[in-house]
């Protein structure tokens, strides 16, 4: 999943800045679990406010691939294409 | 959040199942699931499904649960699955999973349920999680939504299960033969809530022991009346999930409402809300779904929620140590929505005894007890003021259910009165069978009739008081993790081997955190600093908990005399200062290590 979308990737980022308690520098790379410390509540803190923000649904299927800021926008361009199709 | 094939129905024109079944209330005097399903068809009463804002999604009379789950019984049993065969069934909060759930208990087949991934990126964990419990259980079917099929299809890839579908398959095949007998002592289902993910260990529930702690927790712990409703957020993979709510209404033909976890943890409020909405009057929840909603609220604008909680008669607190402060915190939030601190509700159980073992009385609030930590040491719970500089404070769990015994025993097996601190033995109808194709673990678990069940505790008059685990599970935000496979991941970090970690929770109630303290040969600080970084990230990506990492010397870590590592005595040296940590920012003279 590379090639993320870098204006996705641009909206996340002050989404998650009330996440970042571990002062982790934002990018596409940044790795939610290791980087961020993430565990399962805040990932659906986080979520939530990603839903709310995209108007979109997140199914938790794909959390499981999701590891990086960029595969998170990229798993949102592609939600937002399916729900316009 | 995936239930939509559920009832086919406009949500518009759906209605939640009424909080009075219309029928005489029985609390769970049956000799079966399969019987109190049937008489809870008898009445209006089941199970709705809310949508994470709020809105009614799906509905499930006990009527409608039970026609359809005898027509998939018929479906199942059209198969080649065989009376005892084990169905591991993916647990997503939706009408499909209970409707499966119960066609296994109509069949004789055992479900086994199962978690769903909550994680970003832990991909490999979750999958080992699954195929650790298809391996244990020898699922011969597994079941679930069919975003989920690919995950389960990897866990199970070189196991021989003979299918893997998604919930909807079943319905598409045909009926064939007759529903069996089932008896008072079959297996009702298999629970793994209380397993390690490396290690798993399947709790083997018989529809006695189901019925007869069902029964406990209506009569005693609950006092169901026709007028009261639940509501549950819980997972239905997890023993309070299932069988509090699911298995306690449908065993009492009690409505509940239910909110799938994923989506209390976006909107915790939608909790409280669907609950003053549909006037329900008990739900249960751990220390931390308490904490989320008074912080979230703490951020509303005055007047901005509608809440109306004065029905609420039981606020049931479990799965976790009770954090006093947090409850306290939620009282005084909600207060203004006609709270009151009358309804917590403690109590204390664990899979192996199905799920409860005693209750604290309605109406009451909690009982707090402040007790000296020194002499916790020894053993003994002497009472100090709440404000002395070593009280601790812990929370009453209530009275043992009636026709169970509970016995505090000491190391050397003798039984303690008052407030001796021992290990705490439970015995009565609701003990499981034994930990499936574990005759190890279920013999060192059940002895002479009796459950050890790990855990310390005391007695406050007729009041168990609990302590801690000797079991060394932790709890973390309502989760067990267990410290093995916290090791299991540090010890595969470059440069570590067996034996050179020990996971412990440092602190005490309210500070509780969870830590690692691992061996260090390295003697540079940036080569610690690294081990440091790598151990958090590789602990982060096969539990999901951030822990604090704390470097010591070599052959620092105590060893019982089996040469088992003592994670309780790791945990006390280090508190008392006798292992230190290793300085991360300068570098110390390298250490010798022939272990």
């Amino acid at each position: 999943m590379s090639g993320a979308p870098a204006e996705t990737v641009a909206r996340l980022i002050p989404l998650l800045e009330p996440f970042n308690k571990t002062g982790a520098h934002l990018s596409a790379a940044t790795r939610f679990t290791e980087d961020l410390n993430f565990d399962s509540l805040i990932v659906m803190e986080f979520v939530a406010a990603v839903e709310d923000a995209f108007d979109i649904s997140v199914p938790l299927n794909i959390l499981p691939d999701v590891a990086t800021v960029g595969q998170l926008a990229a798993a949102i361009e592609k939600i937002l294409g399916e729900e316009k199709s | 959040m995936q239930d939509s094939a559920a009832t086919l129905v406009p949500s518009t024109s759906l209605k939640p199942t009424p909080t009075s079944s219309g029928k005489p209330k029985r609390l769970g005097d049956f000799a079966t699931l399969c019987e109190a399903l049937d008489y809870a068809a008898l009445g209006d009463a089941g199970f709705n499904f809310y949508a994470a804002r709020g809105p009614l999604s799906a509905t499930l009379s006990y009527r409608a649960l039970r026609d359809q789950a005898q027509s998939l019984a018929l479906r199942l049993l059209g198969t080649d699955l065989k009376r005892g065969d084990r169905v591991a069934l993916l647990a997503a909060t939706s009408p499909e999973f209970l409707t499966l759930f119960f066609s296994c208990q109509y069949a004789g087949l055992i479900p086994v349920p199962m978690p769903l991934p909550t994680a970003f990126g832990r991909r490999e964990a979750y999958i080992d999680q699954i195929r650790g419990q298809l391996t244990s259980s020898q699922a011969r079917v597994a079941l679930g939504p069919k975003e989920f099929l690919p995950l389960v299809a990897e866990a199970a890839a070189h196991l021989s299960l003979a299918f893997i579908g998604a919930y909807a398959d079943i319905a598409g095949m045909p009926e064939r033969g007759a529903l069996p007998r089932i008896g008072a002592q079959d297996l009702s289902y298999i629970q793994y809530s209380s397993g390690s993910t490396r290690f798993p260990k399947g709790v083997m529930v018989a529809h006695a022991n189901l019925m007869a702690n069902c029964f406990g927790m209506n009569t005693f712990g609950l006092k169901v009346t026709a007028e009261d409703r639940g509501m549950s957020w819980l997972p239905f993979f997890h023993d309070m999930g299932l069988v509090g709510f699911v298995l306690c209404g449908s065993t009492s033909q009690t409505s509940v409402d239910f909110l799938a976890t994923e989506d209390f943890a976006r909107r915790p409020l939608t909790w409280l809300k669907v609950f003053s909405d549909n006037g329900a009057t008990i739900t249960y929840a751990p220390s931390f779904g308490y904490e989320l909603c008074a912080r979230r609220v703490s951020t509303m604008a005055e007047g901005s929620l509608q809440l109306d909680l004065s029905k609420w008669r039981i606020a049931g607190i479990g799965g976790e140590m009770i954090k006093p402060k947090v409850m306290q915190a939620f009282a005084s939030a909600f207060k203004p929505y006609g709270f009151s601190d009358k309804a917590f509700c403690a109590s204390y159980g664990l899979a192996e005894t199905v799920l409860a073992v005693s209750f604290s009385d309605n109406d009451a609030g909690l009982t707090l007890d402040h007790v000296d930590k020194n002499a916790l040491q020894d053993h003994r719970a002497d009472p100090v003021a709440e404000d002395a500089p070593d009280a601790r404070t812990f929370v009453a769990c209530g009275r043992v259910l009636p026709g169970h015994a509970v016995e505090i025993r000491d190391d050397d097996g003798a039984v303690l009165s008052g407030r001796a601190v021992g290990r705490i033995f439970f015995q009565g109808p609701s003990v499981m069978l034994g930990y499936l194709n574990e005759d190890e673990a279920t013999a060192a678990a059940l002895i002479d009739g009796w459950l050890d069940t790990g855990d310390l505790g005391y007695w406050l008059a007729d009041e168990l008081v609990i302590v801690g685990r000797a079991k060394d599970m932790m709890i973390i935000n309502g989760r067990n993790v267990w410290p093995q496979d916290i090791e299991w991941a540090v010890e595969h970090t470059d440069g570590l081997r067996s034996g050179d970690s020990a996971a412990v929770l440092l602190g005490s109630g309210d500070t509780e955190q969870p830590a690692v303290l691992v061996q260090c040969r390295a003697s540079k600080a940036a080569d610690r600093q690294r081990l440091a970084a790598d151990v958090k990230a590789k602990v982060q990506e096969a539990v999901g908990i951030a822990c604090e990492i704390i470097l010591v010397a070599p052959r620092s870590l105590p060893k019982t005399s089996s040469g088992k590592l003592a994670r309780a005595r790791a945990k006390a040296m280090y508190e008392r200062g006798e292992i230190t940590a290793l300085p991360l920012d300068s570098d110390g003279a390298p250490i010798a290590d022939e272990g």
